[in-house]
């Protein structure tokens, strides 16, 4: 481990200190654990308030404002500015109400941004590769599959889970005597629909292992680099 | 204030499809409109953020004020706070301060905060997590025994092997074998259902925006 | 008590004299009556308790008052009207008051369907037998068994009923009691009208008025009996209810409960209920008893000459077949709104022989115009001797000419809603005199029915007869109008119907909301009436005189009625239904016969325009209109008939109607079920201390294997200093990312967007230090982004800390674009407008800095000179731990970025979901490097070293220590699982 200054020595000893307090944790939750927990969150919450307001506030909300060179810019960069002090409102219980406007206004275009980003950037793309198995050309190209009997298979399984997984989420049922049933259809579609669902979640929790792993590697490393580092005598 | 909600809806609704409609329609003309109404967006976003952080502030100084028993913890976090985001916004994240002739008496306050004090702690805390979830994942069976909770720790295992000595150890055929298996269901049938998740994600969105746009749904408050 | 109390005057009298000290009134059938009476009989009460009552009453009733809202919950109780007997609450109170607070109007509450109360308690039992009743039947009196023969007094009714018998009249004006002479002074007393009524009282109109405001003095008189429980009501007036109910539940005349209510103004009924006074118990007793009509009709006469003779003329109409009301018949038979006479059938039945002798021109006006009524209210129409009390035939005969015009709702709020007392339990509580009716009845014209009906005594039977002749002979087809059915079940109360309800005293048209805020009847179109007030008698134009007029009822004008009572009874008026002066007979307690009032005797068709106009048309519950149609007159001459307007005017309205809560009563079970609920929920919010797990229990000591394996696992690489594992396979060829960033033209900045949390920075400075690396290696100007308001500080963390061998310079090198907010939004902006968007980067000048914005711009920095747009950039890196923000990009920002370029580093935990785009076919990801096994991977294929291969022998091991623990915890579960589910069978076994 290299220190540049002697702020890093400084801070690979408050870290080591800091990660003790984090594992501090798996005794049971102790005030320590708390301090540090808490001191988290505030260099935290500092950090992404002074980031927000120079790198976005600053420049779009408060400058435009104090120009007045140009009126018909200012009337429209006073507009959002408006909006910015209705938000504010939101501070007060008492006026929390004005800034639902400016929440509706940041919920407005939002939507409109992810719903055409939806429709252009996932339902088509992912449909046409979904349905690839339904795209003659491929077929017509290689007769034969002479990519392998695997990818056929792979293809259809693909398509397979695909609309399965789909089924899954269809929680329409009808209303029949004994309750509620779903047609019989989109039950075997769900329950097949549910394997596959199973298998996405277990590799995705395989993966959240794999990160929260690599983390815990991460702080053995960082661990393992200070004891040598304090081995070598810095 | 009684017509808010109405002019929040109002707001919603012609913010949202002027914006929709640019997109789908980039008239050229009209190109400053819609950026000025992304532009406005994000930045009121950035404010929500700001706004946010002011209220978690002000809460935890009234319990500093009001003295509660953790009321120490609620000092910290607001010392925390208002040291990091003065230090940023004043003098700017990158800001290094040099505190002697040397080339290495200097420091970075902003960013030593943050190397050196929220990244191992957050770090740190994630670490916990595998600790966490290989408890939980252990005490699946504990709680049921169905066929998903049997796929999905299969799954798991099968992730697992890929990504484990097993794999990369060298054991002849069956680091292949495991390889093999591990990445195919990791691409096939793993891949074939997070599509089916994305593809239901995706309708969602758009069923849930044009809600939005139309004011059928108002989640603003209005 | 050795005091009787004036049937007419009221006043209390030695009980040794017959005739009233202050009015010279009958009292014979005060003292034979109830001696006559046996025990078990709704009459049962002796001339000692009538002034215990009187008393009693004029002593509780304060207390009784309906206060602000009446006591709803008493209403179901035993003690209710549906369930005799007096309360424990009203032992106090003499039954019959009991009972007359249950049959007047304080109905209201009790309405079930309006009132609040009601869909908390039971079901009004009024709604029971009204829901057996059928509908529209067309016998309207059922049979009545009463082997008892009417007792003497009741003989003498008949006798006096026959006398006023319109055919026989038998009755002369020298026949008038003395007392009679002393009700015309009572009255008289009653004269004085509010300074502003007399205007209207005064006006042609006042005939009907003055009508209007009697029924509104009922209700106001019946107001603080809602507070009394039901039980209250005495047993003689039990029984009447009983047989009334009987009655009504075999045979359903007009007064149709479907029709009683069907505005639902009952519940407005609840408003004015705890404004008016109580009702006068004489009246109740007039409403439920037959003892001597004529004495009561006297008293009500002002002229005791006069009131003889149109009082033989009601008679023979009584007693005149004909005119005995069947309800439906009478409905056909009734007067026209206008007034212009009777219907077809009506004048037949008064045209009975000696009607209309002796009779004075304005009776005979009324005669004609309402002639069914009489004849329902003739008790024994055929039997000489039992006649219906002139005064009441002549006071219903005015009360329904008023009818028309006026609207009963105050009054068909009345109560007695529900006696559920069945037949048999009626008949056997029927008094003597009523047995007597009942076998007049059987004598009577009903020959042709039950056995039951046989017993019906012929006064009674006079009822009946005529209504079946006139069913016989009257279309069914035209409905009743609700007013009028209300009086037809008041004029059968004799022979049980008294449950019936007014419907027609529920028209909701007939009362403006004014009116009916200060719970006083409006009568719409008075003027008809005003042509029979030249008929009116005497003691009617003196109560006329006292009502103020129905324009100012409308108006809301307090109602000034107590002026006109003697000083000091004003606001005994008000609080106390004891507004009589004290030591005199009150006139509420006469003991006259309830003469029931044929529902039938208005057709419907005969139902103004504009009346039928304000018909509401929702359909009340049926049992509300029992109750408002039942309440029998409590004032003046009127008293104890049904479906009439009140003689005594607003007593107890002189203020505005007392606010009434609508407060919910619930019952204990509720509040209990409540209380549990209420604190289920709070419990829910309430935070529960995290319990302290145990370090050495079962998981307790899983848990400490899991940690102290893993570390281990993960420490020993480090400290074995050797490779114990080969490289991960090559999920993807790396080949293609290294040749993309070889690729790029020199200058060609990339965009490196640091999107993820600080804490997966051990795995994804691990990922992307490689290919960043080779980046930087290459001297690529690059860019730094994020979406993220930390991965800024992320990613000068990971060039200048990470990568710091590279010595790259921000602004020379690379620049922080900063954080881009707004989500899709923000990227949407940025992907259009990228320089516009982040003119600020992530920099270290001070704030005053930044007031130079163009200085500070990073795009006017040498990196980004000569980009433009994302296009410009010849390499888009995403490095990521979110598959959403993923998404976010790949929708927002992959379109406008140079195609092929965009490249993603993602954690393993995203993978799953960003390998779709990456398979998409489309390009969307050109190439994914995923967690550390990724970045070992391109170290490989840099062929250098770097923290992916130093961590990657730690996560081969840490992941097969997992697999291990996996099996062995899941096994370990497993068999605590299965032992669990042995247990649970043991214990079911």
């Amino acid at each position: 481990m290299v220190f540049q200054t002697d702020a890093d020595l400084l801070g690979t000893l408050v870290g080591l200190v800091l990660t003790l307090f984090v594992f501090s944790y798996l005794l049971g939750d102790n005030a320590v654990f708390r301090f540090t927990i808490h001191l988290f969150v505030g260099v935290s919450a500092g950090l992404a308030a002074a980031v927000a307001l120079r790198n976005v506030v600053v420049p779009h909300l408060l400058l435009p404002v104090m120009d007045f060179s140009e009126p018909l810019e200012w009337l429209w960069s006073f507009l959002p500015f408006l909006l910015g002090l209705l938000l504010l409102a939101k501070l007060s219980p008492r006026l929390s109400r004005l800034g639902n406007v400016s929440t509706a206004f940041i919920v407005g275009v939002g939507a409109a941004a992810a719903v055409g980003g939806a429709v252009l950037g996932t339902l088509f793309p992912q449909v046409a590769a979904a349905t690839s198995l339904l795209d003659l050309n491929a077929y017509l190209a290689d007769p034969f599959l002479s990519t392998g009997f695997g990818a056929f298979f792979n293809r259809v399984i693909a398509v397979l889970g695909t609309v399965a997984a789909l089924v899954y989420f269809h929680f329409g049922a009808r209303p029949r005597p004994g309750g509620y049933e779903r047609n019989r259809l989109i039950e075997i579609g769900a329950q097949i629909g549910q394997v596959f669902i199973a298998v996405t979640f277990g590799v995705l929790f395989s993966g959240v292992f794999m990160a929260a792993l690599a983390a815990l590697v991460n702080r053995v490393h960082f661990f393992s680099q200070v004891i040598e580092t304090v081995g070598q005598g810095f | 204030m009684r017509r808010l909600p109405l002019l929040s809806t109002v707001v919603a609704a012609l913010s949202g499809g002027l914006a929709l409609y640019l997109l789908f329609f980039q008239i050229p003309g009209l190109a400053g409109l819609r950026s000025y109404l992304l532009q406005s967006a994000a930045s009121l976003a950035a404010l929500a953020l700001i706004v946010g952080i002011i209220h978690l502030l002000t809460v935890h100084l009234d319990k500093l004020i009001a003295g509660e028993e953790r009321a120490v913890y609620s000092g910290v976090l607001v010392f925390a706070l208002l040291l990091t985001f003065l230090l940023a916004f004043a003098f700017g994240p990158n800001f290094s301060y040099s505190y002697g002739s040397d080339a290495t008496d200097r420091i970075e306050p902003a960013n030593w905060l943050f190397q050196y004090v929220q990244t191992p702690i957050e770090i740190s805390l994630m670490a916990l997590l595998s600790i966490s979830l290989l408890y939980a994942a252990g005490r699946l069976l504990r709680r049921r025994v169905n066929t998903f909770s049997v796929v999905f720790l299969i799954s798991v295992v099968i992730a697992l092997l890929g990504s484990s000595l097993v794999a990369t150890g060298g054991f002849a055929g069956l680091s292949d074998a495991v390889a093999t298996v591990s990445q195919w269901v990791a691409r096939v049938p793993a891949v074939a259902g997070a599509r089916g998740i994305i593809l239901g994600v995706a309708l969602g969105t758009i069923a849930t925006g044009l809600r939005i746009i139309m004011g059928s749904d108002r989640p603003y408050g209005g | 008590m050795a005091e009787l109390q004036c049937p007419a005057c009221g006043q209390l009298n030695p009980d040794h004299l017959e005739t009233c000290q202050h009015c010279q009134a009958d009292l014979s059938a005060l003292v034979s009556g109830p001696g006559d009476m046996p025990d078990e009989s709704p009459m049962g009460m002796e001339g000692d308790d009538l002034a215990d009552w009187l008393l009693s009453m004029r002593e509780e009733e304060p207390d009784d008052d309906a206060g602000d809202e009446p006591d709803y919950p008493d209403e179901g109780d035993p003690g209710s009207p549906s369930a005799p007997g007096p309360s424990p609450s009203s032992a106090g109170i003499p039954d019959w008051l009991a009972a007359l607070s249950d049959e007047v109007p304080p109905a209201a509450p009790e309405q079930p369907a309006d009132s609040p109360e009601d869909d908390l308690a039971d079901p009004s039992p009024a709604e029971q037998p009204l829901a057996e009743d059928p509908p529209h039947e067309t016998q309207a009196i059922p049979p009545v068994d009463s082997p008892e023969g009417p007792p003497g007094w009741l003989t003498d009714l008949a006798e006096g009923e026959d006398s006023v018998e319109i055919s026989g009249s038998s009755m002369q004006v020298g026949d008038l009691p003395d007392w009679v002479e002393g009700l015309v002074s009572s009255a008289g007393q009653l004269k004085a009208p509010p300074p502003a009524a007399e205007p209207e009282t005064e006006s042609p109109q006042a005939g009907a008025d003055w009508l209007a405001d009697l029924r509104g003095d009922d209700e106001g008189a019946d107001s603080p009996d809602s507070d009394q429980p039901g039980g209250e009501i005495p047993d003689w007036l039990e029984g009447m209810d009983a047989i009334h109910e009987e009655i009504e539940s075999t045979s359903m005349p007009a007064g149709d409960p479907d029709e009683g209510d069907p505005t639902g103004f009952a519940a407005e009924d609840e408003a004015l209920d705890p404004s008016v006074p109580q009702v006068p118990d004489w009246i109740a007793q007039l409403a439920n008893q037959d003892p001597d009509p004529r004495e009561s009709l006297e008293t009500t006469d002002e002229n005791g000459e006069e009131a003889p003779d149109w009082l033989e003329k009601l008679d023979s109409m009584a007693e005149s077949p004909a005119s005995e009301p069947e309800p439906d018949a009478r409905a056909e038979e009734t007067a026209d709104p206008a007034g212009e006479g009777p219907t077809a059938p009506e004048p037949d039945g008064l045209a009975q022989p000696g009607f209309g002798e002796g009779i004075p021109d304005w009776l005979d006006e009324l005669q004609s115009q309402t002639p069914p009524i009489f004849g329902e209210i003739q008790p024994g129409g055929d039997r000489p001797g039992e006649a219906l009390p002139d005064w009441l035939q002549a006071s219903s005969e005015e009360a329904e000419l008023a009818g028309e015009e006026l609207s009963f709702e105050e009054e068909s709020a009345g109560p007695e809603p529900s006696e559920p007392a069945g037949a048999g339990e009626a008949q056997e509580d029927m008094p003597d005199w009523l047995s007597g009716m009942t076998l007049d009845a059987e004598a009577g014209e009903f020959e042709g029915e039950s056995d039951e009906e046989e017993a019906i005594p012929d006064w009674l039977a006079g009822f009946e007869q005529p209504e079946v002749e006139e069913i016989a002979e009257e279309p069914d087809d035209e409905p009743l109008p609700d007013w009028l059915t209300t009086m037809v079940p008041a004029e059968d109360q004799p022979a049980g119907t008294a449950e019936q309800p007014p419907a027609s005293m529920a028209e909701p048209g007939d009362f403006s909301p004014a009116a009916e805020a200060a719970g006083v009847p409006q009568v719409d179109e008075p003027g008809d009436a005003q042509e029979e007030a030249d008929g009116i008698p005497d003691w009617l134009s003196n109560l006329q005189e006292q009502v103020p007029s129905l324009e100012q009822q409308e108006a809301g004008e307090v109602q000034d009625w107590d002026v006109d009572l003697p000083e000091g009874e004003q606001q005994a008026e008000v609080d106390d239904p004891e507004w009589l002066p004290a030591g005199e007979p009150d006139e509420k307690r006469d003991p006259l016969p309830a003469f029931s009032q044929g529902p039938d005797e208005i057709a419907p068709g005969d139902v103004p325009d504009w009346l039928e106009a304000m018909r509401p048309e929702d359909d009340a519950p049926a049992p509300v209109a029992p109750e408002v149609s039942d309440a029998p007159e409590q004032y003046g001459p009127l008293a104890g008939m049904r479906g009439l307007l009140s003689a005594e005017p607003g007593i107890g309205q002189a203020g505005k109607p007392e606010a009434y809560s609508v407060k919910l009563r619930i019952s204990d079970a509720q509040q209990g079920s409540m209380e549990a609920l209420r604190s289920m929920v709070e419990a829910e919010t309430e935070p529960q201390p995290a319990g302290r797990k145990s370090l050495f229990s079962e998981q307790g000591i899983l848990r400490w294997i899991i940690v102290t394996l893993l570390f281990l696992v993960v420490i020993f690489p480090f400290f074995l200093d050797l490779p114990i594992s080969g490289l991960p396979p090559m999920a993807r060829p790396m080949g293609n990312l290294g040749r993309l960033i070889n690729d790029l033209p020199a200058g060609a900045p990339a965009l490196v967007i640091v999107d993820f949390e600080p804490g997966m920075s051990g795995e994804l400075n691990a990922a992307a230090g490689a290919v960043i690396d080779h980046l930087m290696l290459r001297e690529t100007p690059l860019a730094l982004v994020s979406s993220s308001p930390l991965g800024p500080a992320l990613g000068e963390r990971l060039v200048s800390r990470e990568l710091a061998q590279h010595g790259y310079t921000y602004g020379q090198d690379y620049v922080n674009l900063g954080y881009i907010p707004g989500g899709a939004t923000g990227l949407q902006n940025f992907a259009n407008f990228p320089r516009a968007s982040l003119p600020l980067g992530y920099d270290g000048l001070p704030f005053w800095g930044l007031l130079n914005i163009e200085a500070a711009n990073p795009w006017n920095q040498a990196p980004l000179q000569n980009v433009g747009a994302l296009s410009d950039f010849g390499l888009t890196l995403l490095v990521t731990d979110n598959p959403d923000t993923t998404r976010s990009w790949i929708e927002q920002v992959h379109p406008k970025l140079k195609p092929g370029t965009f490249v993603v580093i993602a954690s393993a935990q995203a993978e799953p979901l960003i390998l779709p785009y990456y398979n998409s076919g489309e390009g969307q990801v050109a190439v994914l490097v995923t967690g550390v096994a990724g970045g070992a991977s391109y170290e490989a294929f840099l062929t250098r070293e770097g923290p992916g291969r130093a961590y990657w022998d730690s996560l081969g091991l840490g992941a097969l220590a997992a697999i291990v623990l996996l099996f062995g915890a899941g096994s370990f579960n497993l068999f605590l699982y299965y032992r669990q589910l042995e247990s649970e069978r043991k214990g079911r076994r």
